[in-house]
């Protein structure tokens, strides 16, 4: 998913009361069932994360037949597993300092995942890589705008955190692939292919389960903060407490199950649609990207897995003499980015408003929800991807050759 | 309004040579690995004896050439090892 590296600034403690309410939207329903309620939708996007961003990981890997398209994302979604329960810090704050925390409400947290998850719904349809994290963020911000005026949020944070790092990141993991490749190739170019080809797909699995193993390690802990604040807000838990186990292993799962299930339209689309992946192409994407990642995590500064990875695969792709690069699918991921943030905050700014009136309106948003997501399935099942169908999809061949 | 430029420009350096440094450690050791191998020329010697043309195992000189190469190789996976232990450290340790 999304924002590698978000800011590591320790769980903000709620500013409620325990054993109230965030606000009166839930008036009438037992607390139990508000936290069983928002804790489902939370896990749900943390579902829709992991299949979301599947191909972050394993789409060149599938590509280039370094790993089968079941193993790939199996063994994706065991290392994601892993990751989650790697760190018990859980140092991410859900909003990393874009709204106001303190304005956060059980109803806005429920709003935010609403129009985060049917954003990722919505861009999975088509088959685009986009950030799941900034549609978390968009949600939430378009939620507390609702609920608590523009105030709340936080547009220096927006354009440092956000917006600005969404340009550079694929531009510098475009740049570091497009390098790599390009020594790569002139390093091995006297060597036998067929053995060098071998070689880069051993490698691609270690540079894959990395990838998986630090996504695993930054998303699923964003949903635990979800959860977890969602509890303290509902006086479930006091003021500051860490993640009970349950929440930090069905997070974990949650995510696990999403990526094992696999978003193969967008491992499609990294994987096939932006250029012919070779083998050192894809080591050297995937090198790229985690480096990216994890150096940017390291210095407390978040980045976008899904915009590192697919910048890294079109500069590895533009690396390689002769290459056919399809640069128009750049334009239309670009575009996908730029509409993430405020359309989740639409989405989101809507749900608030509507669940806001009373817990029917909350219902409702639920219903509506639900409905809208099954009409999506319903719809990508008219042209189904799979993982029989992705191994006979070649690159597509509209694709334009560039300069290496 | 305070841009992070130096942050951005830490990770833009440091990624670069990291991930650059990976790359062409691990691309050697293929590399090294997978060099074309000796051909019946390069490991014998052809001796043109009294009118017969015989052939002779050359010095060993390419087969220890052949040792340091796996040798050299197996040094940058090594590298490339260390390097995926210190991600792995980077992750575990956030």
């Amino acid at each position: 998913m999304g924002a590698s590296g978000a800011v590591a600034s320790g769980m903000t403690p709620c500013p409620l009361a325990p054993g109230r309410l965030a606000d009166d939207a839930w008036e009438g329903l037992p607390v139990e069932t508000v936290v069983v309620l928002v804790v489902i939708t939370a896990l749900l996007f943390d579902f829709t994360n992991g299949f979301h961003d599947t191909a972050n990981a394993v789409a060149t890997s599938i590509a280039t037949g370094a790993l089968s398209p079941r193993v790939a994302v199996l063994l994706s979604g065991a290392l994601n597993l892993v990751g989650a329960l790697l760190s018990v810090k859980v140092a991410l704050t859900i909003s990393s300092g874009l709204i106001d925390e303190a304005k956060i409400t059980t109803t806005v947290i429920f709003a935010g995942l609403v129009g985060a998850i049917l954003w990722n719904l919505v861009t999975w349809l088509i088959g685009l890589p986009s950030s799941s994290s900034h549609a978390l963020f968009g949600g939430l911000i378009g939620a507390t705008w609702v609920a608590a005026g523009a105030g709340a949020i936080n547009f220096h944070t927006l354009v440092a955190k956000v917006l600005i790092p969404a340009v550079l990141a694929p531009v510098v993991a475009g740049l570091t692939a497009l390098v790599g490749t390009y020594l790569a190739y002139r390093i091995t170019e006297r060597a036998r292919q067929s053995d060098v080809g071998q070689g880069f797909k051993v490698g691609q699995v270690i540079s894959a389960s990395m990838l998986s193993l630090a996504h695993g390690t930054n998303d699923a802990q964003k949903t635990m903060g979800v959860i977890t604040l969602t509890l303290i807000t509902a006086g479930v838990l006091p003021q500051g407490s860490p993640p009970p186990l349950w929440v930090i292993l069905s997070a974990g799962l949650a995510i696990a199950l999403g990526t094992a299930f696999g978003g193969w339209r967008i491992i499609r689309t990294l994987g096939t649609r932006i250029t012919e992946i070779h083998p050192l192409q894809g080591f050297a994407a995937q090198t790229s990207s985690a480096s990216v990642i994890l150096v940017s995590s390291h210095l407390g500064f978040p980045l976008s897995t899904t915009q590192v990875c697919s910048g890294a695969i079109f500069g590895a792709g533009a690396g390689r003499r002769l290459a056919r690069v399809h640069w128009g699918l750049a334009g239309q991921m670009a575009l996908a980015w730029t509409l993430t943030l405020p359309a989740a905050a639409a989405v989101g700014a809507v749900a608030a408003q509507v669940a806001l009136i009373s817990t029917l309106g909350t219902i409702l948003v639920a219903l509506v929800a639900i409905a809208v997501a099954a009409g999506i399935y319903l719809l990508s099942r008219r042209n189904p991807v799979d993982a029989d169908s992705l191994a006979q999809v070649p690159a597509d061949p509209a694709a334009v050759p560039t300069a290496a | 309004m305070h841009i992070q430029w130096t942050a951005f420009g830490e990770v833009l350096v440091v990624s670069f040579g990291v991930a650059i440094g990976i790359i062409a450690v691990f691309a050697i050791g293929v590399g090294l690995l997978s060099a074309p191998g000796p051909t019946p020329e390069s490991t014998h010697l052809t001796v043109a004896t009294a009118g017969r043309r015989t052939t002779a195992p050359r010095a060993p000189s390419t087969s220890r050439y052949a040792v340091a190469r796996k040798v050299t190789a197996w040094l940058c996976f090594l590298v490339c090892a260390f390097a995926v232990a210190y991600g792995l450290y980077m992750i575990i340790a956030r």
